[in-house]
């Protein structure tokens, strides 16, 4: 796991919602997208419509339709040294050949990805120079959006999101915020998304999952109290609420 | 933007073209055989291309500049004795040596790969170690193998191959001669470059697949490849056994320009100046591209082939072999320690 462990967690996810997992920071929230996207080793059971997963296999949850933006926007999530159009198409040509010209041999058509890394930059308000700018040019907020932009194009029917907000500024955080919402209700896209940020799991997400010291603690609605929110991150909310019982 | 032309060509390709001019200039004042000159330029820019191209694949997959091309080189090397020992001539002999050296090459690769995927980080010191190795394993290879041919072994003993193979009448210059033709006093080696093109071609073409693009993104963020579902081992052995099947080719190319094949010693500096080519050429240690290689191919070959005579009338005395040495070696330390060797310069 990426330096920190999660487990025993038993979660279900139903289809069309935003489900949150939320937590403190450092209690294990991110091992679980990770985890299922095999970018780490793990085990256990992972079904999807009720056919199993193997796991430790990204090609396999890939071409499962399920896609991830990383927490490791730098590390994992780009191409740095590469353009804004490579980036966003660079997945779908090798998970599923999209992108690739007829003929032989079957090269890359440079103005099909251009035109679409257009259509994803004015979609997304990516703030560039074209299409191809380098990505480490970029502000954090403006990769974020390239990295959301790549998981898109692998038409995913899951989206996991790992810190989407994470060192960007509040424009594109509402941006990004907004056209996740706006994936959800008009696609009917599943998301899963990380964030060690309260207010906007409550904000955009149907239920929320609290991960404390690497185990699944609860699941609250946005709507639940401040208190709860709190007792679970601390982990303390089954204590307490068994005094309460007796 | 007013310096963006300045920037995209490159300081030092900047310094390195004035050099070439001056030196031209020179040249011309003092009277030297320009023809003569511009012909070798071609010549030695066909020669090269080839070997320098080899280190396009490695580099474009994160393994850094293919410093055991010698591995390939001596693969190819194999392929051309293999076809005097045959007793082929003329086309014949150049296919035939091709088609044994692409395979062997591209063995020779995969084995180079398996040490390259294990010792990530350090390909370069450790790929030109074991290029030196493998060269000196196979001095003793030249002198045992079973080879017959009277043009190859010693005359005198009459075992284990001469230091130096004259191609003469086999395959020398079949391809510089190849519908060559002359403007005015440069002579120029249309096959060669004709060759040296479909190269290019052949390689920008398979960059741009599916595998090629995988390579890159291989190179670019293993980890990224990783999450994209790329097996990051597996591209990274397919470029090392891309690179050492072009370096086996590249040397029989070569070898037929020059005329010669040159067996043990001779591989193995091979490598830096393939790697010092491509360097000047504004490539990083990342990220390559073909008109770099080119580029780059063409500025080292001209500079070396130009300083000699210029030096020589200029100093009036025989220094050519000393001069050959300083400018050749100087080219590659500036190449390796270059600044903007690395990624964040943009």
């Amino acid at each position: 796991m990426p330096g920190e462990k999660v487990q025993g967690v038993t979660l279900d996810v139903k289809r069309g919602e935003i489900l949150g997992i939320g937590g403190l920071a450092g209690q294990g929230k991110i091992g679980i997208a990770n985890g299922i996207m095999g970018l780490f080793p793990s085990e256990g059971n992972v079904r999807k419509d009720g056919t199993p997963l193997p796991l430790n296999a990204p090609r396999t949850s890939l071409d499962s339709r399920m896609a991830f933006v990383s927490e490791d926007r730098r590390g994992t999530g780009l191409l740095l040294d590469n353009s804004i159009e490579f980036n966003i198409v660079a997945t779908a040509t090798q998970v599923q050949n999209k992108f690739l010209g007829g003929g032989f041999p079957s090269m890359i058509d440079t103005k099909q990805v251009t035109d679409y890394a257009r259509r994803m930059i004015k979609e997304l308000d990516i703030r560039c120079t074209g299409p191809t700018q380098f990505v480490r040019r970029l502000s954090g907020g403006n990769q974020q959006k390239v990295c959301i932009a790549r998981a898109i194009t692998l038409e995913p029917e899951i989206l996991f999101v790992s810190e989407p907000t994470r060192g960007i500024d509040i424009g594109a955080k509402k941006l990004i915020l907004d056209h996740l919402v706006k994936l959800n209700r008009e696609q009917g896209l599943t998301i899963v998304m990380t964030s060690s940020e309260l207010a906007e799991l409550r904000l955009v997400c149907d239920r929320i999952a609290i991960i404390c010291r690497g185990r699944l603690e609860g699941i609250l609605l946005p709507t639940d109290s401040d208190r709860d929110f709190g007792l679970m991150m601390a982990g303390e909310y089954h204590n307490f609420h068994r005094k309460e019982a007796v | 933007m007013e310096n963006s032309l300045l920037n995209r060509i490159g300081v030092p390709r900047l310094i390195i073209s004035l050099f070439l001019a001056f030196l031209v200039a020179a040249a011309f004042s003092y009277g030297l055989p320009m023809g003569q000159i511009f012909s070798a330029m071609l010549t030695r820019f066909g020669m090269n291309a080839l070997l320098v191209l080899a280190m396009i694949p490695t580099i474009q997959a994160g393994a850094g500049p293919n410093f055991g091309l010698p591995f390939g080189i001596i693969c190819g090397l194999v392929g051309t004795t293999l076809a005097i020992e045959l007793d082929l001539r003329g086309f014949p002999a150049l296919f035939f040596a091709i088609a044994v050296s692409i395979p062997l090459g591209a063995v020779a690769g995969w084995l180079y790969g398996l040490l390259l995927n294990r010792v990530k980080g350090q390909e370069m010191t450790v790929g030109t170690y074991m290029g030196f190795s493998i060269v000196s394993l196979m001095c003793i290879f030249w002198l045992m193998a079973p080879y017959n041919s009277p043009e190859m072994i010693w005359p005198y003993g009459g075992e284990g191959l001469r230091v130096t193979v004259v191609l003469d009448g086999r395959m020398e210059q079949l391809l510089d001669r190849f519908l060559s033709f002359s403007v005015g006093s440069v002579v120029v080696p249309t096959g060669l470059l004709l060759v040296t093109a479909l190269c290019c071609v052949l390689l920008w073409a398979f960059l741009r697949t599916r595998t090629g693009l995988a390579m890159s993104i291989v190179g670019a963020n293993p980890r990224f490849a990783e999450a994209s579902g790329l097996n990051v081992n597996k591209y990274r052995m397919l470029s090392s056994i891309i690179s050492c099947a072009m370096g086996a080719a590249g040397i029989v190319i070569y070898s037929q320009s020059y005329g010669f094949i040159q067996l043990y010693q001779a591989p193995l500096y091979m490598a830096l100046y393939s790697v010092s080519a491509i360097l000047i050429g504004g490539a990083s240690l990342q990220r390559a591209t073909i008109s770099q290689a080119l580029i780059g191919t063409f500025l080292f070959n001209a500079l070396l082939v130009i300083a000699l005579p210029v030096a020589n009338v200029a100093m009036s005395s025989d220094i050519s072999e000393i001069m050959r040495v300083i400018i050749s070696n100087g080219i590659i330390l500036y190449a390796l320690t270059r600044k903007e060797v690395g990624g964040d310069a943009r």
